[in-house]
């Protein structure tokens, strides 16, 4: 059979892709890969309130674990600056629930979604995509389509086969381990965050609480630190009387696209969304919100294209000007800031914990008001810090 | 033993430790790794420039010693 699109990944970015394609009326497919929607996760779970307004999602209470008010970040000597997220919260999500809430949304308006079905290949029709070639149960399948959305996450097979990029840059990419964490001493509606070189190379360590005693503990660091993540998070949590004697639920590890966005996202006959387009916000590493904006942006696109009949590059690459416009030129101030923290050493990071107060800081990560900010930093004679 | 057979050391995995997160998929400049239920890893294709290896946050992949026409892991 031929759809009109077929997405391959059921995560955040391809189930919004699908929902949206659906509701203009559009015959979808998704392949998923595993044989579970949501399984398993690779994700520290957080989700802004800012993010769930602006995209409109009405996240039903099954996925939500917990909300949350703010946030206190570490700086290494151990100093807290403190987050309140005024009229808002965040949320730690249950991505198992949460992910397949949206492929359920997708389904409800008119996709078709596939578990254990594994794009192997991309089919060609001269220099046009034309569909993919998928392990399934039954065997292998062609499955044809005018639209191929590669929303396969890190891996982008998809999108590297298309020819957009190589392979990701290992030094735009950081390498994460988390535990799900039970019995352990927290407090239940702040997420805490610790940075410094020591504790994280080039990242941070964080605690996402889900519960009363129930957290995710992670770790995201350089992707090519001479130590593996999972040594950094084990000395984390030996270091912390609160964290030592919890039980570990479940390990989840994970590679995090933290900048290297794309100028061109788009190929003859598809479309790159979410991690396989590297659409992360490069400061905390957070992907669920800009995976869904770029979603629904690509479903508009491709209706258009459909329209139209034309499913060329050229029709597609409205996607490119629109995410870039919405999103890339904002991220791409964010990843500007990123590099500038990753230059700093643990003392800096110490003294510009005693200038910044909280809103500065979330400020920074939203990249919002950064010329107040570096006004405010140059007021302290912050300049060299640098 | 042909000399260039004792020099090509390609990835090895470990499956006690690899939680198939995918990222060497991802990094891999030789496409030579593929995620199914299980990390596959193609020998005919790995270069062994150990991007993956310095990458992995479990530290499941390892640069190991084989033969060029060893079968695909």
């Amino acid at each position: 059979m031929k759809y009109d699109v077929v997405v391959v990944g059921a995560g955040p970015a391809g189930s919004s892709v699908a929902k949206r394609c659906a509701q203009h009326s559009l015959s979808v497919l998704v392949a998923e890969k595993r044989q579970e929607v949501g399984v398993y996760k690779r994700c520290g779970e957080g989700l802004s309130n800012n993010a769930v307004k602006r995209l409109g999602l009405k996240i039903p209470k099954n996925c939500i674990r917990q909300k949350i008010r703010g946030a206190h970040i570490y700086a290494p000597n151990g100093k807290c600056v403190e987050i309140e997220y005024k009229g808002s919260e965040g949320y730690v999500l249950e991505r198992k629930m949460f992910d397949k809430w949206l492929a359920e949304e997708a389904v409800r308006a008119g996709a078709t979604i596939r578990a254990k079905t594994n794009a192997v290949e991309l089919l060609k029709d001269g220099r046009k995509i034309s569909g993919i070639l998928a392990s399934t149960m039954e065997g292998m399948e062609s499955i044809e389509a005018n639209v191929v959305v590669a929303a396969d996450g890190v891996e982008s097979e998809m999108a590297r086969k298309a020819g957009l990029y190589k392979a990701k840059n290992p030094m735009l990419v950081d390498s994460g381990f988390q535990y799900e964490m039970c019995g352990i001493d927290i407090e239940p509606n702040v997420i805490e965050l610790f940075v410094g070189n020591e504790i994280a190379s080039r990242g941070y360590c964080w605690i996402f609480p889900k519960g009363k005693d129930v957290a995710n503990v992670g770790v995201g660091i350089l992707g090519n630190s001479t130590q593996t993540a999972k040594h950094y998070l084990d000395r984390f949590i030996e270091s912390k009387e609160n964290l030592r004697k919890g039980s570990v639920l479940e390990v989840n590890a994970g590679c995090v696209p933290v900048g290297g966005f794309l100028k061109n996202m788009v190929s003859n006959g598809l479309v790159a969304v979410g991690d396989a387009a590297n659409q992360v916000n490069p400061l905390h590493g957070g992907g669920i919100a800009e995976s869904i904006t770029a979603g629904i942006i690509a479903g508009n696109v491709i209706k258009k294209a459909h329209d139209k009949r034309d499913f060329t590059a050229r029709i597609l690459s409205e996607y490119n000007n629109i995410w870039w416009k919405e999103r890339g030129n904002s991220l791409k101030k964010v990843e500007k800031v990123r590099e500038m923290f990753e230059k700093m050493s643990d003392e800096k990071m110490n003294r510009l914990a005693d200038v910044l107060q909280g809103e500065d800081l979330y400020d920074l990560a939203h990249g919002k008001n950064i010329i107040k900010l570096a006004k405010i930093l140059v007021k302290y004679k912050a300049k060299a810090f640098f | 033993m042909l000399v260039s057979e004792i020099k090509f050391m390609p990835v090895s995995i470990d499956r006690k430790k690899c939680v198939t997160c995918g990222g060497c998929v991802g990094l891999c400049p030789a496409n030579a790794m593929h995620l199914e239920t299980e990390l596959k890893h193609d020998v005919k294709k790995c270069t062994s420039c150990g991007v993956c290896v310095r990458f992995c946050p479990a530290g499941a992949l390892e640069l190991k010693q084989a033969n060029r026409f060893a079968t695909n892991s």
